[in-house]
This record gives C-alpha cells, structure tokens and sequence, in this order.
C-alpha cells in the first residue's frame, strides 16, 4: 500500500517535473495553420467581440467593398448557420463551425475548417470567432491578425472588464458609431482604457451600416 | 461555470495522462496566472469532471496562483 495516497501500490510515485504550457497542443497546432497559411499566401484575420457587436455585418460590407479581393470567409457559432448563408449572399467562399457547447474555436477547428474551405491562393481569409469576450483570446488559431470589435451600446468600461482579450488584439473597432448620439459611450475613454491595456493596439471607430471610417480598416487590412 | 476552464481542464489532462504513459497520476500541479483569464474554482471542478475514465481519475489539483499570464502544468505524481 502507497503511503501518501492509498492507491494500493507498493512502489514510491514518482514525481515529474513537465512545466509546459497548458495549451502546448493548441499552440503547436496553430503554429502549423500559421506556416501552411503563409505558405499560400493567405493572411488570416481573428474577428472576436461579445455577441451582436457586428462581426458578420462588418464581413458583408467589407466583402463588398473589397470587390477586388479575394476573400474567403469561416463562420465559428455555438449553433446555425445564419451567419454563413449571410456570407454566402455575398459570394464569398464561407464554411459554418458550429461549436455546441464550446464557446470558442480552437487550432484544430479551423484546420478542418480550411481544408473544408480550400481558400485559394493568396486570399484574405476572415475567421469570425464565437461571439464572446473571454476565452476566444486564450486559442491561438495561427491567424496573422487578431480584431476585437466592440460598439458604443455596449458601454465605455469593456476594455476593462475584458483585458485578456483588449490585450490580445492587434485591432480594436469601436462599431456602430452612427448610434453614438443615442447612447452613453465615451470614445475617449475607451481608447485611454484599451491603451492601459494593450499600449500597441490601434483603435478605429466605424459603423459597419453607414461606412464611416471603413477606408481606414481597409487600410489596415492592406 | 465558464465553459474555458473545461476545454482547458481537458488540455491539462490529456498532457499528463500521454506523459504519465499507463502509469495512473494521483497528483497535478498547475500554475496559474491572475491574467489568465481561468479561474481556479471553475477549473478545480472541470478537472474532476475531465479526469473521469483517465488515468488521472480520482487526482488531487494543486494550483499554485500566480500575477502574471502565465498558464502551466508544473508537475505530476504517478506511480
Ligand atoms: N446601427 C448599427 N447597427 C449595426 C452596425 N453593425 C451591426 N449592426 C446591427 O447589429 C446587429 C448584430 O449584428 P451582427 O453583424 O449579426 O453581429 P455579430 O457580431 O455577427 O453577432 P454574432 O455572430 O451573433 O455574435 C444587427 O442587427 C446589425 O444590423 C452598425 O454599425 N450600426
Ligand atoms: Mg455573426
């Protein structure tokens, strides 16, 4: 009988030392989507935001937009697949992931989603995220490019509520700026607050539905 | 419950269950960062649940919280 635990062996336990990254796996994974990535030329871009911030509203207006672009599109939802048959009215190329009950995706999706998806290429791939603002940070996916989209309904304070995923971002678009004189959100505030977590974030602030400021993320995207 | 901290339990338990190679672990040890965004309550529950029918069903967790960012497995005890 074991003396420390009773768990009925009779040699010692053993004890060894791993001091590995909890999500090595995923990282590892990620880092594999990133090399098969640049080596077609595509340039993925992480969309991440609590739901209804406008993620696939923005897509749509981009793909438009972007007429000259190739760009293809992945869908990552608990459930439906409302979002990619928004996409598909665009034209653009676009596959559904449905997580159930995950509430974000993972390396491993978006690999199965790409191979699903074959963008060509060269193509600008946009990867919406499950509308959520705390674990879709964690799951490096090997994008190029992480956004974090909030808009002016959802309160000044987000950036500081949610600085895991503020402080992962290489992008913050504050969306629906068109409602801005109905609602209670200060602009520069909010910038001060996503400095204070991510000093080397850029901030643009748009309407997804009226196009202000859209050249600036086109911009960005180029 | 969040549901991050149960896909993260998952990652913790499949790390040690391929090192731990049959052997069965009695004993893991994670370090976990304030600025990780998991939180050691949910994730003590979500291990149990995640080591259920592993080798490591029935292993204490001990987390060792931290300030920075940082989400590791430290070490394990198997025999
Ligand atoms: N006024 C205004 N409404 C917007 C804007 N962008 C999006 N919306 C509206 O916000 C709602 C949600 O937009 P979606 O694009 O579905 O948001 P989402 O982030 O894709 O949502 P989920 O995928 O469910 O997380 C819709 O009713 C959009 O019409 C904007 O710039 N201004
Ligand atoms: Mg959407």
């Amino acid at each position: 009988m074991c003396g420390t635990c009773g768990c009925g062996h009779d040699h010692p336990h053993e004890e060894i030392t791993l001091e590995q990254k909890v999500l090595a796996r995923n990282d590892r994974l990620a880092e594999e989507n990133r090399a098969l990535l640049a080596a077609r030329g595509i340039r993925a871009i992480n969309l991440m935001s609590s739901p209804g911030s406008g993620k696939t509203t923005l897509l749509e207006r981009t793909i438009v937009d972007l007429a000259g672009t190739t760009v293809a599109v992945i869908e990552g939802d608990q459930e439906t697949f409302l979002d990619a048959e928004r996409i598909q009215r665009t034209g653009a190329p676009v596959v559904q992931v449905n997580t159930g009950a995950g509430c974000h995706l993972d390396a491993a999706m978006l690999r199965d989603a790409y191979e699903r998806l074959q963008p060509v290429e060269g193509s600008l791939l946009f990867v919406e995220n499950v509308g959520n603002l705390v674990c879709p940070a964690l799951f490096d996916l090997g994008e190029a490019g992480k956004v974090v989209i909030i808009s002016v309904t959802e309160g000044t304070d987000k950036p500081l509520k949610y600085p895991y995923m503020f402080a992962a971002a290489d992008l913050v678009l504050v969306n629906k700026l068109d409602l801005l004189p109905y609602v209670d959100f200060d602009l520069g505030a909010c910038r001060k607050y996503v400095a204070t977590v991510n000093p080397k974030a850029e901030l643009i602030a748009v309407s997804a539905t009226r196009g202000d400021n859209l050249s600036r993320w086109y911009e960005w995207l180029s | 419950m969040t549901m991050h901290e149960l896909a993260i339990a998952e990652s913790i338990v499949d790390a040690v269950c391929e090192r731990a190679a049959g052997r069965t672990v009695h004993r893991v040890t994670v370090r976990i960062g304030a600025l990780s965004a998991v939180v050691p309550d949910a994730m003590r529950f979500c291990f149990d649940l995640a080591c259920e029918g592993t080798a490591a069903e029935g292993a204490v967790l001990d987390i060792d919280v931290t300030a920075g960012p940082e989400l590791l497995v430290v070490s394990m005890e198997v025999g």
